[in-house]
């Protein structure tokens, strides 16, 4: 039931995504196609620059993109007027939930591979050449210095994290969607609210535990500067770990706050 | 014919307003039964309820013996009040997309009666007229085999040749295993087709009737008697 | 073929007494096929467990039966027609009896109404 799901959430999503991948692609080639005429004259510095801040700007665009997307699939899916087919199909919460979590992760890897594809193109010209001299160096130096099974554990600690806070992201947008839905009217209103709310006490909360922390002698900070210094390679994965569980954390809170409500509380309209 | 409904001291409250109060009975397969109340009279909380919508807050709901949740909804096709179809897909992808989910459902039968309505499977949702899109969801609801239809003002705002093709499509799809649940206040219209009526006001239900035992009893329509009993 | 359904009388009877009539004025014949019970509740807009029951008290009174699998059917029965047929037109008179005493018409000024509207209405056809 959750693959069906999940085939017709990806096609809502990929059906706008599509589109603004090709134009990232689109706009990474043109700037790789320029760097075929590279001059000194200003018409090219112009045109080549112009292109690669479109580029950015399309990058990060199409990051947001994907988040709102994947967000508005989640409201339109549930809460609006097709919530009523949704809702009465013989699907459990569980497996609606993990079809938009799994579709979330999905597209925003595909978003990130599409990024990748399109600054590799547009930086596989000569022009790029030294800045991938340079990388390469820097990788060459962090890969010799940590050894490849940490490298490998790095990389393995990295991609889980990633993917949990990647459906954090989106999942944070839908559960104030499902709180705000709880209201009779001014739905939408409510879930900013709940967004803004929950944006402050992590805030507060975040001042209060510095000045805790600062109130006793027990210097956190100093402990773990001292152990990067000490034992970088262990500090970083134990800073792996423990990011990998607060993002665990959090994908268990909303999850949980979710599927409570939608369960007991669906309110549609 | 088998208990296909039971309601058993259902309540359902709305803060300190009571949607539902102890509601209390049963209806058969094998019969075309009207809901028939005014607006807020807790029609569609029942409605809600018998769908997985809701949850009762006393009382219980059985379909076919079990309560709402995936099981239910294998069993029962709802047509619900507003419209639900997505504005991208086409109509083939609508009836791919029920017959997808829903194992009950008879693809041939749906595109049948939409080439018989002269809409083809390659149009857009969206650029349905409204009285198509409302066509378009009955189809879709009646194709399916199921055991209990709940449709929610299956007749309101359309014209009177639609209105006509929607009861022809209810009465044609009729099966003794099957009920069907009208809820309207277009009552006139549909107690031709009905078998019993349940008058519900304020959270209870005041009726549970054949209709033709309404009409030999008090010698008017159920159209009538309605109208009666719930004038201000 | 139509159907006259008054919503105000239950409606089990009323197509139980249209078929009656038919059968009786020779419009359905005996040994034809009636119309499957679905087909005629699509045609009247009514309730198939309704036309069932119909086609139940007909064939009680002995007027229709059925053969399994293949439908129902016009008995040979023309006597019990006609005296259901003359049965309903009964009713029929006596309700007008009924609604013309409700605007102070007697029995007797009833008959003499109803023969002058019978004689302007033969005028009328032959002029």
């Amino acid at each position: 039931m959750v693959k069906k799901l999940l085939k017709y959430d990806l096609k809502a999503v990929f059906r706008y995504l599509l589109v603004i991948y090709v134009i990232v692609l689109g706009t990474a080639a043109l700037n790789r196609l320029l760097q075929f005429f590279k001059s000194t004259q200003l018409w090219y510095k112009i045109s080549f620059r112009s292109s690669l801040v479109l580029l950015i700007i399309g990058i990060g665009s199409m990051m947001l993109l994907t988040e709102i997307l994947l967000v508005y699939r989640f409201y339109k899916n549930l809460f609006s007027n097709e919530g009523y087919l949704t809702f009465t199909l013989p699907a459990t919460i569980h497996e609606q939930l993990w079809s938009k979590i799994l579709c979330s992760v999905i597209c925003i890897i595909a978003t990130v591979f599409v990024m990748s594809l399109s600054l590799l193109i547009a930086a596989s010209g000569e022009v790029f050449a030294d800045v991938w001299r340079g990388a390469g160096y820097l990788l060459k130096e962090f890969v010799q210095n940590v050894g490849i099974l940490n490298l490998t554990f790095y990389i393995i600690e990295g991609l889980i994290f990633c993917l949990i806070a990647a459906a954090d992201s989106v999942m944070l947008f839908d559960t104030c969607l499902t709180i705000g839905q709880l209201a009779r009217e001014h739905r939408v209103g409510l879930a900013v609210a709940v967004f803004f709310i929950q944006y402050f006490i992590c805030q507060i909360l975040g001042t209060v535990f510095i000045i805790i922390e600062a109130m006793h002698d027990f210097d956190l900070f100093e402990l773990i500067a001292d152990a990067f210094s000490k034992h970088p390679e262990a500090a970083l994965h134990v800073f792996g770990v423990l990011s990998i569980i607060g993002s665990a954390l959090l994908f268990a809170l909303y999850y949980f706050i979710m599927h409570r409500i939608l369960k007991k509380r669906l309110n549609l309209e | 014919m088998s208990e296909l409904l039971r309601c058993e001291n259902l309540t359902k409250r709305y803060g300190s307003l009571v949607a539902l109060d102890h509601v209390n009975f049963t209806l058969e397969s094998g019969k075309l039964i009207g809901l028939l109340g005014p607006n807020g009279s807790g029609k569609t909380t029942l409605i809600k309820l018998i769908n997985g919508l809701l949850t009762p807050d006393e009382g219980r709901i059985l379909i076919d013996g079990i309560e709402p949740g995936v099981g239910t909804k294998k069993i029962v096709a709802y047509l619900p009040d507003n419209h639900f179809l997505n504005n991208y897909m086409k109509v083939r992808d609508i009836v791919a997309y029920f017959c997808d989910f829903y194992e009950d459902f008879r693809p041939e039968l749906a595109l049948q009666m939409m080439n018989h309505l002269g809409i083809s499977e390659n149009v857009a949702l969206k650029t349905l007229s409204k009285g198509n899109k409302e066509k378009v969801s009955l189809i879709l609801t009646m194709s399916r085999n199921a055991r209990l239809y709940v449709l929610d003002e299956p007749i309101a705002g359309v014209d009177p040749a639609t209105r006509d093709y929607i009861i022809s499509t209810i009465i044609n799809n009729y099966n003794p295993e099957a009920s069907v649940l009208i809820s309207t206040h277009l009552i006139s219209d549909i107690e031709s087709v009905l078998d019993d009526a349940l008058f519900i006001q304020s959270g209870h239900i005041t009726l549970h009737k054949s209709v033709d035992a309404i009409r030999s009893e008090n010698g008017k329509s159920v159209d009538e008697l309605f109208r009666e009993v719930f004038r201000w | 073929m139509q159907w006259m359904i008054d919503k105000e009388r239950p409606i089990c009877p009323q197509i139980n007494e249209q078929i009656a009539a038919r059968i009786a004025l020779g419009e359905f014949l005996p040994g034809e096929r009636l119309s499957s019970v679905r087909d005629v509740a699509v045609a009247a807009g009514v309730n198939p467990n309704t036309v069932q029951k119909a086609f139940e008290s007909l064939e009680a009174e002995g007027l229709i039966y059925s053969v399994r699998g293949s439908g129902w059917f016009v008995a040979d029965a023309a006597d019990k027609a006609q005296k259901k047929l003359q049965d309903l037109a009964e009713a029929k008179t006596l309700k007008l009896f009924q609604s013309l005493k409700t605007l102070g018409y007697t029995p007797q000024q009833v008959l003499a109404l109803v023969t002058a509207v019978a004689q302007a209405g033969n005028t009328k056809e032959e002029a």
